[in-house]
């Protein structure tokens, strides 16, 4: 009982969320139930990733993109017919590879240490734990600021909407960046123009996909990495310019890819509606929805639902 | 199946259940309720005139529901028997088949279900197996989405006696599918379901694709695999077939499916394994490959006849290798997949071997079964000096024993299946059971702890599932404390309380009380009377203040080998956070109450001599040792 | 009936079995049968390659006669594996088969306990020892006879069901075929043609 790990796998197994890697038949469930293959990487493959464990192929585990593109989203778990919990033996995976001085390839969040002021909001927004909150020399005098590990970082921007302060940012989908976008031609009367905030993992179909490329100019599609990564105030700023509305689209519940930004953007514009309510200014503009794997075709629905709710809201006024 | 209606020798009772059994090999009683179909089985014809006039259509289970049968209907037009049945529940009394009917006067609403008691040697067990309903699984869409279909309803759309006449078609819209993919291991080889390989699904995946590409040859018909299993004659062959034919081959499970909500079109998500991508493959239909699974009243069927199960549900045999075709219980056999997930094959050929097996018994003149019955020793018997007791016939779940008072209570030997129930519960010891006598359990006791008994645990098994358990737990290797000693008897029913005192008397650090679950019991109730008894002495030691754990009581099947495994190292732990001072003081604390409980013990006849023997036995045992 | 058995000198023989290396590769065989030899009753003691083998039984039938056994313990698999083999071995030699108690030192011992083969052993002589002690008050019983009914029923209407139900009709046996459903037939009536001949299921 007391010998010392000795193979890749055994040391694998060895990290509590590791074990049970042997039970993989490479069915293949994991790696359909994933989204990244076919969004961001072809060569990321869980079920190969065990493989290579099992070979005790360790340098190429390391090298793989899979082991770093895990999201932990745990999409794959409940469907594997061997219960083999893939993100936990992924996060072993890692876990050796960060030992063993490997460093996470993924672009990720920055904080400007000039701006943060501590306060550890982005702590408890992030899901993986990535952020703390250390005491630096900066400009001469100690300050507590937030560091980010980078091995951690999935780069949601989940904790880049939560700053207070904007001062954290990820290249690609900054507060800048992100706004920049926010801008709709002028349209014919009666024409409603619309802004929606797309995040990159709730259309699985390719056909719901290819649609986004098929609007007219009067509809603005913003991709995000994560729903979770809006602030309301791009909605405020979005309707202020003239837009007529917006329209979120995020994971259904349980399905986000990082784990909650599904939930925190759901409670952000249920709040964000609330609050109009109260302003009496109310007039359902604002909209979020939650889009499922099985959801094939809603994306259409929503925005045809939403085109049409604007043009009846500006004819009435 | 008309062979079997018209052989001289075989009576077939359809729509009849079978609701006791009593006796044992070579003399069983059998009650069978024979349901009443409201129509007289002498005067039918099976003609259909009533069913042509009835104006009630009910979903045709025949037919999975895609078909409405009649209020009065056959199954199909070849069941056998053919008489028509009246589904009472539908049925609104407008009486048009009666006049439909008219001269044969078949139809009679006053027909009764009957009951009826049968004479029976042997009995074969062929209750089959059932499907699993795919609709558990949200991935596949199943009852969601209108063209993902099951194995069987394709069974009956694509076939030229089923509801469409063959002409197989979607659901939603009626047209004849283009493009159909199959996934296999449906509930199969998934833990969330049912762990085992369903056995013939790959092959009926094969069967379905090539008769719908010979029906429809420009069908595109793919099969969505994890591996493909073809290990009968002709199966690998009948496999290279489908690769000639056309048929399309995908390794890699779905992991979902999505529908096209306009066109009902289905979307199938899996990786091709072969080459390590992603696809989505759009289809007219999906048929899933259901798993194999137990019949839903397979709880009922085995208590009533008194079978255990396998894990998962299925009967279990005696021996999977030596005796796959004998029940635990002597004279009941088991054929076809209730056993297990089998195909025709299989089945047909179990059928034969459990006939043969059935034959061993029916051809002899008579049958020998173990002596391992009880004894009343008349002497001792309280009730033969006038006092009121039967607390041996209360325990008895055979009615084995006539208990008058005024008489010594007595045990009808072929009744009698040997649980050893009525001699633990007998306040009195007046009871022995052969080959169990309380001298043999004694001195097998006091052997197993002869030495350091603070660090033994004595594990009472009964026969038919925690012995099983154990064993089981040996062949699987699931490692476990080798401080236990284990110690046999029948049934739990047999443990009796005094064999827990005396090993506590003599020092023992754990005791465990295990047999069978409830339902599995082999004596009907036997379990039933160990189990009251063990919670006695829960509350006895709980009162006396004992460590919790060194006494556990644990039902364990004969298929839980992990579960026997992981009782005995948890009942090590809780010996090993004792600490040995604690231990011994508790012991030592103990001991006089144990002796006082199980003073009666001594009375027994043999007892004196085998605890003398034990000395003895003791003395070589530790002098060897040193 | 219960309980006498006499007087007569208790004479135990006590095999134990190395099953190849199932029970051999944990424990040494020897050593036991070293072990039950010093107990009280035993006359012979000895470890064998295969009990359950020919080789085996005729060392264990020999032996009752030139031992004059009149107990015998078998140490070796479960007695769900091989009571009945060893019950008639004994018998064959005109001991009453209930005269032989096995200990069960393979499944419940040196399988369960292969990490820890000192734990093993002394397991192993303690479980022959209790067998060696029930031995001493085993008595000999008669197997009871009973009488058979000739009728035979086969519960369900499947396609195992009729095969059986024909079978025992043709060997003449009268049989009752139960079934649930209004029509015998089972799963397999419901089926388009069946694999791998595409023959009709009915």
């Amino acid at each position: 009982m007391n010998h010392q790990p000795e193979t890749f796998a055994d040391q694998v197994r060895a990290i509590p969320g590791g074990e049970h890697l042997e039970m993989c038949y490479s069915c293949g469930t994991c790696v359909s139930k994933c989204l990244i293959q076919q969004k961001v990487e072809p060569e990321y493959n869980p079920r190969r990733l065990l493989r290579m464990v099992m070979m005790d192929m360790r340098e190429e585990a390391f090298q793989s993109p899979t082991t770093w593109l895990c999201s932990a989203c745990d999409l794959c778990y409940p469907a594997c017919p061997q219960q083999i919990h893939i993100s936990g033996v992924i996060g072993a995976i890692k876990q050796l590879a960060i030992e063993a001085g490997y460093e996470s390839p993924l672009e990720t969040v920055t904080v400007d240490e000039s701006l943060c002021s501590g306060c550890g909001i982005c702590v408890l927004a992030c899901p993986y734990e990535a952020p703390h909150l250390v005491e630096k020399e900066i400009a001469g005098e100690m300050d507590r600021v937030s560091e980010v590990d980078a091995n951690k970082c999935m780069g949601c921007g989940i904790c880049v909407a939560a700053c207070p302060l904007g001062a954290i940012a990820r290249k690609g989908v900054s507060n800048e960046e992100i706004v920049r976008q926010i801008k709709v031609k002028r349209q014919k009367k009666g024409v409603p123009r619309l802004v929606t905030f797309v995040c990159d993992w709730c259309l699985r179909a390719d056909d719901d996909v290819s649609l986004l490329e098929s609007y007219p100019d009067n509809v603005r599609v913003i991709h995000i990495p994560c729903s979770g990564r809006i602030d309301p105030q791009m909605a405020l700023l979005a309707l202020r310019s003239g837009i007529d509305g917006v329209l979120v689209c995020g994971c259904a519940p349980g399905e986000c890819h990082y784990k909650r930004g599904t939930y925190v953007s759901s409670c952000k514009i249920t709040l964000l509606n609330r609050m109009f309510e109260q302003m009496s200014i109310g007039d359902g503009r604002v909209r979020f929805v939650q889009i499922g794997t099985q959801d094939r075709g809603r994306i259409r629905r929503e925005v045809d639902a939403m085109l049409e709710y604007l043009a009846a809201w500006k004819e009435a006024r | 199946m008309v062979d079997a209606a018209r052989h001289p020798k075989v009576d077939v009772r359809t729509y009849t259940e079978v609701e006791r059994v009593e006796g044992y090999v070579g003399n069983f009683k059998v009650l069978l309720r024979e349901k009443s179909r409201y129509v007289r089985t002498d005067r039918c014809n099976g003609c259909g005139e009533c069913a042509k006039v009835c104006p009630i259509e009910v979903p045709n289970y025949f037919e999975l529901n895609l078909a409405p049968r009649k209020a009065i209907d056959v199954a199909m037009s070849q069941s056998v028997p053919l008489i028509y049945n009246i589904d009472l529940d539908a049925c609104i009394h407008c009486y048009k088949c009666v006049e439909a009917c008219g001269k044969l006067e078949a139809i009679d609403f006053s027909i009764e279900d009957k009951l009826v008691w049968e004479d029976i040697g042997a009995i074969v067990v062929a209750t089959g197996f059932s499907h699993f309903d795919p609709s558990v699984m949200p991935e596949y869409g199943y009852g969601r989405y209108p063209n993902v279909i099951t194995a069987m309803e394709m069974e009956r759309l694509n076939n030229s006696a089923g509801p469409t006449a063959g002409n197989l078609i979607r659901p939603s819209d009626g047209t004849n599918p283009k493009r159909l993919a199959i996934i296999n291991c449906v509930g199969s080889r998934d833990k969330r379901f049912n762990p085992w390989c369903s056995n013939f699904c790959c092959m009926y995946a094969i069967k379905n694709a090539i008769l719908v590409k010979q029906a429809y040859p420009d069908m595109d018909v793919t099969i969505y695999y994890m591996d493909i299993r073809t290990p009968s004659k002709g199966y690998e062959e009948f496999y290279d077939r489908a690769r000639e034919m056309g048929i399309h081959f995908i390794q890699g499970r779905p992991s979902l499916i999505t529908e096209d909500p306009e066109t009902h079109n289905l979307f199938v998500h899996s990786e091709d394994v072969a080459l390590g991508h992603v696809i989505e493959r759009e289809y007219d239909m999906v048929m899933l490959n259901q798993a194999a699974v137990p019949q839903p009243d397979v709880d009922t069927v085995s208590s009533v006849l008194n079978i255990t199960q396998s894990p998962g549900g299925w009967f279990m045999e005696y021996h999977p290798k030596l005796r796959p075709m004998d029940s635990p219980t002597d004279g009941v056999f088991l054929a076809g997949a209730c056993q297990g997930q089998k195909d025709i094959p299989a089945s047909v050929a179990q059928g034969s071997a459990a006939a043969a097996r059935a034959g061993r018994v029916l051809h002899a003149d008579e049958w020998e079964i173990e002596p391992v019955v009880a004894v009343v020793w008349e002497d001792r018997c309280v009730s033969a000096k006038g006092k009121k007791c039967g607390l041996c016939a209360k325990a008895c779940p055979y009615n084995a024993i006539e208990y008058e008072q005024g008489k010594a209570a007595h045990v009808v030997t072929a009744k009698c299946h040997g649980c050893g129930g009525c001699v633990a519960e007998c306040p009195h010891n007046a009871i022995t059971q052969m080959h169990f006598t309380d001298a043999q359990i004694l001195a097998q006791i006091h052997a197993l702890l002869a030495e350091k008994p603070e660090e033994k645990i004595l594990a009472f098994r009964c026969h038919w599932c925690s012995y099983g358990g154990a064993d089981l737990a040996g062949v699987s290797h699931f490692e476990y404390s080798s401080n236990e000693r284990g110690l046999r008897v029948m049934c739990s029913a047999r443990m009796d309380a005094d064999f827990i005192y005396e090993a506590f008397r003599l020092g023992a650090g754990a005791v465990l009380y295990s047999g069978c679950h409830p339902q599995d019991c082999h004596y009907i109730t036997g379990q039933r009377v160990g189990a009251s008894r063990a919670e006695r002495l829960l509350k006895a030691f709980e009162k006396m203040e004992m460590t919790p754990g060194r006494f556990r009581v644990e039902w364990i099947s004969a298929a839980e080998g992990d579960k026997y495994a992981r009782v005995i190292n948890e009942m090590q732990a809780v010996l090993d956070s004792i600490p040995k001072e604690k231990l011994m003081e508790e012991i030592e604390r103990l001991r006089p109450e144990m002796e006082r409980r199980a003073r009666r013990l001594r009375e027994v006849p043999q007892v004196e001599e085998a605890l003398g023997y034990s000395r003895q036995l003791e003395a070589a045992m530790v002098g060897k040792e040193a | 009936m219960a309980g006498d058995n006499g007087n007569e000198e208790l004479r135990i023989g006590v095999y134990v079995c190395h099953c190849g290396s199932n029970i051999a590769g944990v424990i040494d065989p020897k050593v036991v049968a070293e072990y039950a030899a010093a107990l009280p009753g035993v006359v012979r003691a000895i470890n064998t390659p295969y009990a359950c083998a020919d080789s085996g039984q005729n060392l264990i039938k020999e032996d009752i006669k030139e031992y004059n056994l009149n107990r015998v313990v078998v140490a070796a698999c479960s007695v769900r594996m091989h009571e009945p083999t060893f019950r008639a071995a004994v018998s064959e030699a005109g001991l009453n088969p209930f005269l032989m108690e096995m200990a069960n030192i393979r499944e419940q011992c040196t399988w369960a306990h292969g990490h820890d083969p000192e734990g093993a052993l002394e397991k192993a002589k303690d479980l022959v020892a209790a067998a060696v002690a029930k031995a001493r008050f085993l008595v000999p019983l008669q197997m009871i006879k009973v009488p058979v009914t000739k009728r035979a029923m086969v519960i369900g209407g499947g396609v195992a069901g009729i095969s059986a139900a024909l079978d025992l009709g043709d060997q003449g046996i009268e049989t009752i075929l139960v079934e649930k459903q209004p029509t015998i037939g089972g799963t397999m009536a419901q089926l388009n043609k069946t694999f791998p001949t595409m023959d009709c299921s009915i």
